[in-house]
């Protein structure tokens, strides 16, 4: 790999940085209320065959990134409806949409477009630049945005404050008037609507087109990456280029140095770096005291 | 609440939950403008039709769902199921087209599977890595291997969809029930499903093991290695899942196809059916049969009716999200009566 390769890698690495660090900021959000969403991987299939579909239909990748954005957050919202009100096992309940949206979407492709395997190309139109041959789009730039932004808002700001308040100990919370329920369906939904954006940005934006279990991990990578991250917005934005780099060198040496039975083996580098670093990093992890428990007022 | 009257309660969920699925079944058929009750007849009754394949289900994922229950019982969620699978079936299929062997190679699988589960077990002891994490990154690790090792040392030169086949020397026989022809893999599965149940309830590491999975601070003070039993359940789980590759393969498959395709999914869907069957044992067993013919059913309807066989899959992840939901399936068997609906349970 000479310096020019290297430049490219490292260019494809922010472009594979960005849907492993949206989910990731909002699923750090929804942790942080006491909400973890294994269902993760799941929405960020859903919402790539959903961008899709809507910018088949209008002819523009914007309407995909709204249905993303849209069904991202509804199905956040199903999530927080049976982890904080129906009091229902968050881990199970994340495992059973992952299964339907695997099989959903296979169900969905061959419905919309005739085939089981993927959907015809997208025009990819929204803003990019163009670096060494490599395209970077605009959301590249969203993204390192929404994690200052979201990091302010957890340690800047009152709702921050709130939300952590309400993840660490929801009794005192409760005690105070906070109303916990609630601030855990909003923290919820936004973390649904961050995973559908990013699911969005894989198939119109990144990719170019729905192919099927296209999501490949990364809503569980980006589960590892809350973790690694010290329950951190800009932990988590490092950590995703981190996962985005393996990602781009797997790439490098699958596409653009020529597809060999061996390019099977480097497709593993992105999942057992996730393991190395959580296999560090995860005897000294602070989490969130109440994550993953049902609140029930006494 | 009565001992009873909690298994009646328990059965109304369940009900509930394969009814939803069911439901969902029928605006699957009918958004593929199939007749939606001729269609989950059919389903339902997928063994007149794929006996063999109803069977063969069956017995992959008993042992896939106990490889999910072993390890719920002492508290932690194996996904890992899948990728042990995968991993015994590649090392078992590497055994018999060597030494021709079936002993030697439903042992490499076996083994293989747990090695694997045995890793996520470690991590998860001694570094505290959680163990739904890292058993999904092992199970895309394996499946890049294993796909690897297809099209390369296993690749069939004369069929390159698929690898070499399991020499006749080291293939189950298959068994004749009422002029049927089974795989005989079914009854290796049941009488391991026995197995588990009897460990789990008569012994002392089993009773232990589902200790620490009850009560883990209370097993921790009265003495009890926590750590040790949870590493044992991975290693148990990762065994019954490689195992369960390995028979496949050397049962039912004899080969896998260039995309993996003959090898997944056992591992997720065994999660259904362990939750279907309440994680108990001889309950997996039974929910391994009615998933089994569903899932049998979707490829029975696929050619008739065009419905495409994903939809069992999508019927399953629905049957899980609904389960998840304790609270949502007690209500609805409460307002179910006031409908005038048949009473289920409860």
């Amino acid at each position: 790999m000479d310096a020019y390769d290297a430049a490219v890698v490292g260019l494809i690495s922010l472009s594979a940085m960005v849907p492993i660090a949206l989910t990731a900021l909002g699923e750090v959000l929804a942790e942080r209320s006491g909400v973890v969403n294994i269902g993760l991987e799941g929405i960020l299939l859903i919402t790539a065959w959903v961008g899709v579909y809507a910018a088949l239909e209008t002819g523009s990748a914007w309407a995909g990134y709204a249905a993303g954005l849209a069904v991202g957050s509804l199905l956040g919202l199903l999530h927080a409806l049976i982890a904080v009100y129906l009091k229902g096992d968050q881990i199970i309940a994340g495992i059973g949409l992952n299964l339907a949206a695997a099989g959903g979407t296979a169900l969905a492709t061959l419905a919309a477009w005739g085939n089981y395997g993927q959907s015809p190309p997208v025009e990819v139109n929204v803003p990019s630049i163009v670096v060494l041959d490599q395209r970077i789009s605009f959301m590249v730039f969203v993204t390192v945005a929404l994690a200052f932004g979201l990091w302010v808002l957890l340690e800047k700001t009152r709702i921050g404050l709130i939300v952590k308040a309400v993840g660490d100990d929801p009794r005192a919370a409760d005690a105070l008037g906070i109303r916990v329920e609630r601030v855990r369906l909003a923290a919820t939904v936004a973390g649904g609507a961050l995973a559908g954006l990013a699911g969005a940005y894989l198939s119109v934006d990144y990719l170019g087109s729905f192919v099927k279990l296209m999501s490949a991990g990364r809503g569980f990578i980006a589960l590892a990456d809350v973790a690694f991250s010290g329950w951190h917005p800009l932990g988590a934005l490092l950590g995703a280029l981190v996962f985005g780099l393996s990602d781009a060198v797997a790439r490098y040496y699958t596409i653009i140095k020529g597809v060999t039975a061996a390019s099977y083996l480097f497709n593993t580098i992105p999942y057992l770096v996730t393991l190395a670093a959580v296999a560090v990093t995860a005897k000294r992890a602070v989490m969130p005291r109440s994550l993953g428990k049902p609140y029930v007022r006494e | 609440m009565s001992l009873l009257r909690k298994t009646l309660t328990e059965i109304g969920l369940v009900a509930a939950s394969l009814g939803i699925g069911l439901a969902i079944g029928a605006v699957i058929a009918k958004g593929f403008s199939a007749p939606p009750l001729m269609v989950l007849a059919d389903m339902l009754t997928s063994w007149r039709l794929l006996p063999d394949m109803v069977a063969e289900y069956a017995a992959i994922l008993t042992l896939t769902a106990l490889a999910f229950a072993i390890p719920l019982h002492a508290g932690l969620f194996n996904i890992g199921a899948e990728g042990s699978l995968y991993l015994g079936a590649l090392l078992s299929l590497w055994v018999a087209v060597n030494t021709g062997n079936l002993v030697l190679a439903l042992l490499a699988g076996a083994l293989a599977g747990a090695a694997l589960s045995g890793v996520a077990g470690v991590l998860r002891v001694a570094l505290g890595v959680n163990e739904v994490l890292s058993t999904i990154m092992l199970n895309w690790t394996v499946y890049w291997v294993m796909l690897y090792y297809i099209v390369t040392r296993l690749a069939d030169p004369v069929f390159p969809q698929r690898t070499v086949e399991v020499p006749e020397s080291a293939r189950i026989p298959w068994i004749e029930v009422g002029g049927i022809g089974i795989p005989a893999t079914l009854l290796i599965s049941i009488v391991i499903a026995a197995a588990v149940w009897v460990f789990l309830r008569m012994t002392r590491p089993g009773l232990l093991l589902r200790a620490v999975g009850a009560n883990e601070e209370a097993a921790r003070m009265r003495g009890v290695p926590v750590g040790a039993y949870r590493l044992l359940s991975m290693l148990l789980a990762g065994l019954l899942a490689g195992l369960g590759g390995a028979l496949h393969i050397t049962g039912f498959s004899y080969s896998i196809d260039v995309l993996g395709g003959t090898v997944r999914n056992y591992g997720f869907n065994g999660i259904g059916v362990a939750l279907v069957g309440r994680n108990d044992p001889l309950g997996v067993a039974a929910a391994a049969l009615l998933l089994s013919t569903l899932m049998a059913g979707s490829q029975a309807v696929e050619p008739v009716y065009g419905v495409p066989k994903e939809a069992a899959d999508l019927m399953v992840g629905v049957i899980i999200v609904v389960l998840s939901a304790p609270a949502a399936l007690r209500i609805a068997s409460r307002i179910l009566p006031k409908l005038g609906l048949p009473r289920r349970g409860g």
